[in-house]
């Protein structure tokens, strides 16, 4: 399994190479765009303009791709906003045909109708099914498969059944099928499901899903004492001897390595470690950590021999508890 | 020997807050100071005859007077030329300046604010209000719906907020020109239909005659005054777009399919996401509702919110007839959209509003009904059959239930998908802070266009914006 990482800026490139990424995500908002369309329609779902999370300017792109190919790690862009409106598809085809010519070739979409632009259009090139863009079956499937998706990028809230069913139906297909498949194993564990978050996360106005809220009744006296959870406050006492001293925790904000052995046996391709425009030096301790679990994994024969030696290699003091994959019996540990 | 100059300015402030052109060419300022700026290349820059440096808030400098020196940095893994570019124009100074401001003042309440108090300095979001909560769902309801909160239509206003007041007026119109999709307007009567979203409505529905039925949902909802100047329903949605545990069972659907065909009641049959391990299942009751469909010589609409759904639809051919569902017309909705910043009028369209994309949708799929939300802001609806749900409108939602999270693991972020769920949504939500008319339901929140509730009984207003059928769903 590959490590497809997350990358904000050109300067970390080589850095996180080094500690182990096999691949990059990143976004490229061109200015005409930002100033056309701010944050009310973004290119992408990083829909914020103060924080370094985009690839800033072609000249930049341009650095990049001579990066790419000195050391040979290839950079998928992200074009996967769950919708654009009409004018938005022939300059999103634009920009594409420039981001390929700067030799690009590979983009993350979620948007069907821009797929289905792109293929009307006689736009070649790779293309990734967004986890961003619905639920995931192999009935769906059949219907990008039509839209030349080359691979598949579960959502975030998928069982290890559900994936390896998937991939096995996909691989049953002849032809130029789906063939690789990509799963989260790292940070932003988001509470709702990306396709259907419809909301806003832009500079000025955080996520909806984190403004205060109440578990209630629907009626006072129906279902006991009503509650007086503020569901913001919960934490637990034991967090700070997690942390190192320079304040990381490994999947502090979503973590699914107790899932490795389970996703390679589903049949995933390529580990999701995001976070573009995290610390820089926590996204390189979390490619680190990624690659030395999956080291693990090579070198173990069971799942109860590989999350022993993950655990005491990776989470001496315990781990964040916000499991991914949180079916797994070893969860919070 | 001549002084070294520097820019000594802030690192890295991020292209969407400045950006630059050295002559065509798009550059990263990768500093920025009031005495110039420095970005990078990976190509020697030819001669360059102005700059262009953009500032967010939309103020754009030319530089034409610069001295300009280059270096060579390789600290990224390969040698780049940076050139420092160093400018002494008030202009430019000025906007320098006042952005390298905004930005440190933006860092410094990124660091130390909660997202409301961050919103409150940036926006008019009144942040002080986010404490004010409802004792629970009913009395939120009775503000919401009850004869105090009530707000009487506006017939200058619409659900989609303001629009034109002659439009509002125009239902005799052949033709409603509303920016640049032409919306025909029909002549046939606007079709009113009630949702049953779960198994309580289920079984009371089952249990009572119609009419009763619709007298329980409008007192159950604080919204009898509502209910005596709405049309009485013609059409039962039946089904949740965001939840698949609180559709049906078999045996109950088919009970209600009888009952409403003895009640001469249309019916609609709305399905969430297809999980995986639920693709059989489904395609055995598609199979049954066809035949149900061949046996009665009719047709079903079915509402699809997945895209294998749509597939398993187009594979039964014409009996089950497949509506784009709210999950699948995607769109931006936020009950903080009045504080957002930038040209909401690009919220108008979205997708469907592409003709490529609605030929496609109906030479693959067959879709010519589209179903959309009533929420808070203006849209221009495509060409076709458009129903509307109101008042509310969804937000987010999860196929790992947050409220199951809650009441069985005690964290919203602790989530699993629920096996077997006892239906905590049964007696429990998610209440949010009153200003803000949001609410936790089932699997999903849901946010109250206001509008909406006050101009349900207007139906030239509704046709006027290309809608036929109005669906009400008071959650």
């Amino acid at each position: 399994m590959k490590i497809t990482a997350g990358l904000g800026s050109v300067d970390e490139y080589v850095r996180y190479v080094r500690a182990g990424a096999d691949e990059f995500f990143c976004g490229y908002v061109p200015y005409e765009w930002n100033r056309k369309y701010g944050t009310i329609l973004p290119l992408n779902r990083r829909e914020v303009l103060g924080v370094n999370v985009q690839i800033g300017s072609e000249s930049e792109l341009r650095i990049l791709a001579a990066l790419v190919r000195k050391y040979g790690r290839p950079v998928h862009l992200t074009f996967n906003s769950l919708y654009y409106i009409p004018e938005q598809y022939p300059e999103i085809a634009d920009i594409i045909c420039r981001c390929r010519e700067l030799g690009f070739s590979s983009f993350i979409v979620a948007d069907p109708a821009l797929l289905v632009y792109m293929k009307e259009h006689g736009i070649r090139c790779e293309l990734h099914l967004s986890g961003e863009t619905a639920e995931v079956n192999s009935r769906m499937l059949e219907v990008f498969e039509g839209l030349d998706i080359r691979r598949l990028i579960f959502h975030r809230k998928n069982s290890f059944a559900d994936m390896e069913s998937v991939i096995r139906q996909e691989r049953k297909q002849e032809g130029c099928g789906i063939r690789e498949f990509e799963a989260f194993v790292l940070n932003e564990l988001c509470q709702f499901s990306g396709a259907f978050c419809n909301s806003l996360h832009c500079d000025e106005l955080g996520h909806l899903c984190r403004v205060p809220y109440k578990l209630g009744q629907i009626k006072k006296e129906t279902g006991g004492n009503r509650s007086d959870i503020n569901c913001r406050e919960c934490s637990s006492n034991d967090r700070e001897q997690k942390y190192d001293p320079e304040g990381y925790l490994c999947g502090e904000t979503g973590c699914g390595l107790c899932a490795l052995y389970q996703l390679q046996k589903a049949g995933i391709t390529h580990l999701k470690l995001v976070g573009r425009g995290n610390y820089a030096d926590f996204m390189e301790k979390d490619i680190n950590n990624l690659r030395i679990a999956r080291e693990i994994l090579e070198n173990t024969d069971t799942e109860a021999e590989y999350l022993h030696e993950m655990k005491q290699r990776l989470f001496p003091h315990g781990c964040s508890g916000l499991c991914y994959y949180l079916s797994r019996e070893n969860a919070r540990f | 020997m001549a002084e070294k100059r520097e820019i000594n300015g802030v690192f890295m402030i991020p292209f969407g807050l400045a950006a630059g052109f050295a002559d065509g060419n798009e550059i990263r300022l990768i500093e920025l100071a009031e005495n110039g700026f420095s970005f990078r290349m990976e190509e020697k820059l030819g001669r360059v005859e102005s700059f262009r440096i953009c500032f967010y808030g939309g103020s754009e400098v030319l530089v034409e007077a610069f001295e300009i020196e280059m270096r060579i940095d390789d600290s990224i893994g390969i040698p780049v030329f940076v050139y420092s570019v160093f400018v002494d124009q008030q202009e430019y100074r000025e906007c320098a300046a006042k952005l390298i401001l905004q930005y440190d003042r933006y860092v410094r309440l990124k660091l130390e604010c909660e997202d409301g108090e961050l919103a409150k300095v940036l926006t008019d979001y009144p942040a002080e209000l986010d404490t004010e909560f409802a004792e629970d769902l009913e009395e939120q309801k009775k503000e919401w719906f009850g004869e105090d909160g009530f707000v009487e239509a506006d017939p200058g206003k619409g659900c989609f907020g303001e629009i034109r007041s002659e439009e509002a007026r125009c239902g005799e119109a052949l033709f409603t020109k509303t920016g640049k999709t032409a919306v025909k307007e029909t002549k046939a009567a606007l079709e009113y239909a009630v949702e049953l979203d779960r198994p309580e409505l289920y079984e009371r529905y089952l249990s009572m005659e119609f009419c009763d039925f619709m007298s329980w949902y409008w007192r159950r909802n604080q919204a009898e005054r509502l209910g005596k100047q709405l049309p009485a329903p013609t059409r039962i949605y039946v089904g949740n777009a965001f939840c698949h545990l609180l559709f049906p069972e078999k045996e109950l659907l088919f009970k209600l399919l009888e009952k409403a065909e003895r009640d001469d009641l249309a019916v609609t049959i709305t399905t969430s996401y297809l999980r995986e391990f639920m693709l059989e299942p489904v395609e055995n009751l598609l199979d049954q509702l066809t035949g149900w469909c061949k046996a009665r010589k009719s047709t079903l609409e079915i509402v699809a919110n997945d895209w294998g759904m749509l597939k398993l639809l187009n594979q039964r051919g014409k009996f089950l007839q497949p509506c784009m569902g709210i999950l699948l017309n995607k769109r931006k909705k936020d009950p903080r959209m009045r504080y957002k910043q930038g040209d909401k009028g690009l919220l108008r369209e979205n997708s469907l509003n592409a003709e490529f994309y609605r030929k496609y949708l109906l030479d693959t799929f067959g879709i010519r009904r589209y179903e959309w939300e009533s929420c808070g802001y203006e849209q221009e609806l495509p060409e076709g059959k458009n129903s509307i749900h109101v008042p509310f409108y969804q937000t987010n939602s999860s196929q790992y239930c947050t409220l199951y999270a809650v009441c069985k693991n005690k964290e919203r972020g602790r989530q699993e998908l629920p096996g077997s769920c006892i239906g905590y949504c049964g007696n429990k939500v998610f209440l949010y802070p009153k200003h803000l008319k949001l609410l936790g339901r089932y699997n999903s929140l849901f946010a109250l266009d206001e509008n909406a509730v006050s101009g349900l009984m207007d139906p030239k207003m509704w046709k006027a914006q290309g809608i036929d059928r109005v669906v009400v769903n008071l959650l």
